[in-house]
């Protein structure tokens, strides 16, 4: 081949090379989910990923795609370290992540720069006993004048560090029995009388509820969905209604605007599809739609809560 | 003569002592980077498996090396094999292996590793070497990224 | 009750549904026979393919799955003692020295007749048990998990060897290897180096297959020759005479099942520890102990039975409390809630035809799936007969793919790889796997049971002495200890005696 023709072909390969980039989304997306399958973060996202993809331009796929580990950390740095084009992004266990980042652990991410996308949805803390329980109330826990115990998984789980800032909020003396796997784990660990109280998030009390096999003494949220139970605001501390487990979805750091647009959109459009509302009438769960904006608003204000109790947190 | 002149003693303590060395890592490891809270059980569990073991580099001390108690393994019969050598190049080549799949990803290593191993330390013929190289690496990509949608690990150069 | 049992029956065999059990049978041989995936990883693949399904056709591809992978994983412990799955890894012990005798069609027809009858006695021991399953799920506090993990670990240290010191030193590296990662007890992260990838522990499938099929593939490609190690003795028709002597010790099968429906039911400790267990129990309540692992068919006969028998066993507390049995059930519990079924007091009253069809999918599958290893028996025995120069390294590549595979983590094949030069040098060295491997599955639920025991009961000893299961399990282990001592003792004495004489 002649030089002459070879340097054409190069132009001509640049140009075609640098042309006009393709409209987003070009290619399939993944959404990273930091648990295992089967848990309630990844048949939140399976549920809505089809709504996802339908409503986003063009017919690009949406791939669900689990990467567990170090308690949501690893998926967590999968999202924060990836290439800001769009074409990765993922839920978040708030405040599962926060925590090891506020206690200044060695960690990959850094959760003020994501660019924060929607909020799908958040579970309230329930303070509940055994179904069959003398305690009605928590005044009468109080009135125990004895060490509550109350059941956890571990330092550094949202429901743990629930526990104490709660405990330490309502001047109740206590002992936490750690271990326990999986809200499951502490749930039956109520059921059976190994502790006197347990801190669960209201999706994973639920069925257990309606059965009678535990009861509700309060429910840390900003609104009750059963209107007969104390909540933060009648115990006299509002400011524990931001006891809950949040589940946001976030994208790299510095993704461009109008990309981050896009993707605001499927996913508040994906929200109210009613393929998605109807799955959540068959399985209980709900969804509490943020946008962008307010979800970046609603992580800072979570910061700066739990930094509070820094030292509570181990 | 001294006792541990005898090869064959020395040989049936290597293992053990080996493991003690592990135990003994073990041990000092745990008790420098460890709280105390969660550093209890591992120490006390590494501790009973260092007071065993030395029992039973006493007992083999005491009753001279070959034998090591009437024991079934379970895959089948004690081995002792021909050459040392074989067995380091074996070893070796499952970690050039590995190496080689961690910097350059299945699909370049994999065959290189199969062609390495059956031609080199399996001393079969260059052609059913390549052969089989070829064809499993082949399978192996059909049946994970094709079949199953799996994306083969591409190495950590190329990635 | 009948009535849904036979509604169920109807629905599972319509040909729509029966297209999609078909799938899962073939889906679940494959990941069984590749070492490293297994039943989570494929009903991992499976579950986003279920959103949109009907419930009936999603559970018959999940019972599929389940029903197979068994099958699957018996045949690559069987050819390579490869377990192709964690429980499958028990039916390594005989059945890799049987197909080095030749007679690897001989094991193949055991565990395709073992696995679907196994299976059979689990769904009805769980059928049975089901109105109390919730009551037996809440028997299992910390002290009686601790208790189990230690019974566990005894039994298997002290089947595992004439030597009994050898075996528990094992299982001494296996528990220390066992508390490698985060301590969920005390917040504490021990020995992970500093990075992510040990926080969870050393990872079980990889250490299975590395210290059971890569070791035996290093020790095949250093000294050659086949599998089988003498070609002219291969009977590639022994199946019949596998088939029959399942038939034969029929008792071994039920006693397995029911190991393995029991232990599969108690969370936390799972498939792979049944099998052992059931291999265990089988091993010393046999008349001739010592010559298990040179390839007794009885050796295979027991745990196959137990690893089909778990999945029944298993569903226990995931339906009833929404705690995996075992970690396919963790997945399986994702395929539920995406069809909206809540694990709870609630979901056998709402859905009981359903997990009866599930129920009825997974049994038809073993049977299936045994079908379908018998037809191929001969080309599956003919393994054997490849040139272990070859047959090793293709082996380990797979191998190493299959585990990058399960989590899409490169260092579960450095982790494989590592213990597979470690499960080759106890090969070599004479230091009984077994224990160590049960040490390492067990660990984690010991140290955990033990340390919230001391919590609840506030420091005292008597808390494992306060329910009646808990005093149970202890009677066990002791009397564990004093069966397996007596002979360990007759056997100095005997030792003893000429010396003295002379």
């Amino acid at each position: 081949m002649s030089f002459v023709r070879a340097v054409a072909l190069v132009l001509v390969l640049a140009l075609v090379g640098c042309g006009e980039p393709a409209e987003y989304p070009a290619k399939d997306i993944t959404i990273v989910i930091p648990m295992n399958s089967g848990g309630g973060f990844d048949t939140y996202v399976r549920a809505l990923a089809p709504g996802f993809e339908q409503h986003l331009p063009g017919d690009a796929n949406v791939l669900p795609k689990n990467l567990p580990g170090a308690g949501g950390r690893r998926g967590a740095t999968e999202i924060f370290r990836s290439r800001p084009d769009g074409y990765t992004i993922g839920i978040f266990n708030m405040p599962g992540v926060l925590i090891p980042q506020l206690q200044g652990m060695p960690i990959s991410y850094e959760l003020s720069r994501v660019t924060w996308l929607a909020t799908l949805g958040y579970d309230p803390y329930v303070y509940a006993v055994k179904g069959d329980s003398p305690l009605r109330s928590i005044e009468d826990v109080r009135a125990l004048g004895r060490t509550v115990t109350y059941g956890a998984t571990g330092p550094g789980s949202t429901q743990f560090v629930a526990t104490n800032i709660i405990n330490a909020r309502l001047g109740i003396p206590y002992d936490v029995i750690t271990g326990y796997e999986g809200s499951a784990g502490y749930l039956l660990g109520l059921i059976r009388g190994d502790f006197d109280v347990a801190m669960i998030s209201f999706s994973a009390a639920r069925t257990y509820l309606d059965s009678g096999d535990i009861r509700a003494l309060a429910v840390f949220g900003t609104e009750s969905d059963t209107p007969d139970i104390a909540d933060a605001y009648d115990l006299g501390v509002p400011e524990l209604a931001e006891l809950r487990v949040v589940r946001v979805m976030g994208a790299p750091p510095d993704l461009p605007p109008d990309i981050r647009a896009t993707i605001e959109a499927a996913l508040l459009a994906a929200m109210d599809d009613a393929n998605f509302r109807q799955w959540l009438e068959s399985t209980g769960n709900e969804v509490h739609p943020a946008n962008a904006v307010d979800t970046a608003v609603a992580v800072t204000k979570m910061t700066e809560f739990y930094d509070q109790f820094k030292d509570l947190l181990d | 003569m001294n006792r541990f002149d005898d090869k064959e003693l020395r040989r049936s303590l290597l293992p053990s002592v080996a493991t003690l060395f592990f135990v003994v890592a073990y041990l000092v490891a745990g008790y420098m980077t460890l709280d105390e809270t969660t550093r209890y059980v591992p120490l006390m569990t590494g501790a009973v498996t260092f007071i065993l073991l030395v029992i039973d580099i006493i007992r083999v001390i005491v009753r001279g090396g070959a034998q090591s108690g009437s024991w079934v393994v379970e895959g089948g019969g004690v081995n002792v094999p021909e050459s040392r050598g074989r067995e380091f190049a074996a070893v070796l080549l499952v970690a050039a292996g590995v190496g080689a799949i961690y910097l350059l990803g299945f699909i370049v290593a994999i065959p290189l590793y199969l062609f390495a191993s059956i031609a080199f330390l399996g001393q079969q013929s260059i052609r059913v070497a390549a052969i089989v190289a070829l064809l499993t690496s082949l399978v192996i990509y059909l049946v994970f990224e094709v079949m199953l949608d799996y994306q083969l690990f591409r190495g950590m150069l190329f990635a | 009750m009948p009535e849904l049992l036979l509604s169920a029956a109807q629905g599972l065999l319509a040909p729509g549904t029966l297209v999609f059990l078909f799938g899962g049978v073939v889906v679940g041989l494959v990941f069984g026979v590749i070492p490293g995936l297994g039943g989570t990883t494929a009903l991992a693949l499976l579950l986003p393919l279920t959103y949109g399904m009907e419930v009936g056709h999603a559970f018959a591809m999940a019972g599929g799955i389940m029903g197979a992978i068994a099958m699957g994983g018996s045949i690559s412990a069987i050819l390579l003692n490869a377990p192709g799955t964690g429980p499958s890894a028990a039916t390594c012990l005989d059945g890799h020295p049987l197909a080095k005798q030749g007679r690897a069609a001989d094991a193949i027809g055991a565990v395709a007749t073992a696995s679907p009858l196994g299976g059979l006695f689990g769904v009805l021991t769980f059928l049975i048990v089901l109105p109390v399953a919730r009551d037996i799920v809440l028997l299992f506090g910390p002290p009686e998990f601790f208790l189990v993990a230690v019974f566990g670990i005894v039994t298997v240290a002290i089947s595992a060897s004439a030597n009994l010191l050898r075996g528990l030193i094992a299982g001494g590296v296996g528990l220390m290897l066992s508390f490698v990662g985060y301590d969920t007890v005390h917040g504490g992260i021990r020995f992970t180096f500093g990075s992510d990838y040990l926080w969870d522990g050393i990872p079980l499938i990889p250490s299975l297959v590395g210290l059971f099929g890569m070791a035996e593939m290093i020790r095949l490609s250093i000294e050659g020759g086949t599998v089988a190690a003498d070609a002219g003795a291969v009977r590639l028709d022994g199946v019949w005479s596998g088939i029959r002597a399942t038939l034969k010790h029929w008792k071994i099968v039920i006693r397995g099942s029911i190991t393995g429906t029991l232990i599969g039911a108690i969370p936390g400790v799972g498939g792979t520890v049944a099998t052992f267990i059931a291999y265990s129990t089988t091993k010393k309540a046999d008349r001739d102990p010592q010559s298990f692992g040179t390839g007794r068919i009885e050796g295979i006969i027991a745990p196959e039975s137990a690893n089909n028998a778990k999945d029944s066993g298993a569903l226990m507390p995931t339906l009833a409390f929404g705690i995996p049995g075992s970690a396919e059930m963790a997945v399986f519990l994702g395929i539920l809630m995406l069809h909206g079924m809540q694990p709870g007091p609630t979901i056998f009253a709402e859905h009981q035809q359903d997990i009866y069809g599930l129920i009825l999918a997974i049994t038809l599958s073993a049977v299936l799936a045994s079908v379908i290893g018998i037809s191929f028996v001969r080309w599956l025995a003919a393994i054997t007969l490849v040139k272990g120069q070859i047959l090793a390294p293709v082996v380990i590549a797979v191998s190493l793919v299959g585990v990058y595979a399960i989590n899409l983590e490169p260092g579960d094949m450095v982790l494989a790889s590592v213990i597979g030069v470690l499960g080759y040098l106890m090969l070599r060295f004479d230091y009984p796997r077994l224990p160590l491997v049960i040490a390492l599955i067990l660990g984690e639920t010991a140290e955990r049971g033990f340390q919230q025991s001391m919590m609840i009961g506030q420091g005292s000893w008597s808390i494992f002495f306060q329910s009646t299961t808990s005093i149970v399990l202890v009677a066990l282990i002791v009397l564990s200890l004093c069966w397996s001592f007596v002979p360990y003792l007759r056997h100095r004495l005997a030792e003893r005696e000429p010396t003295e004489a002379s």
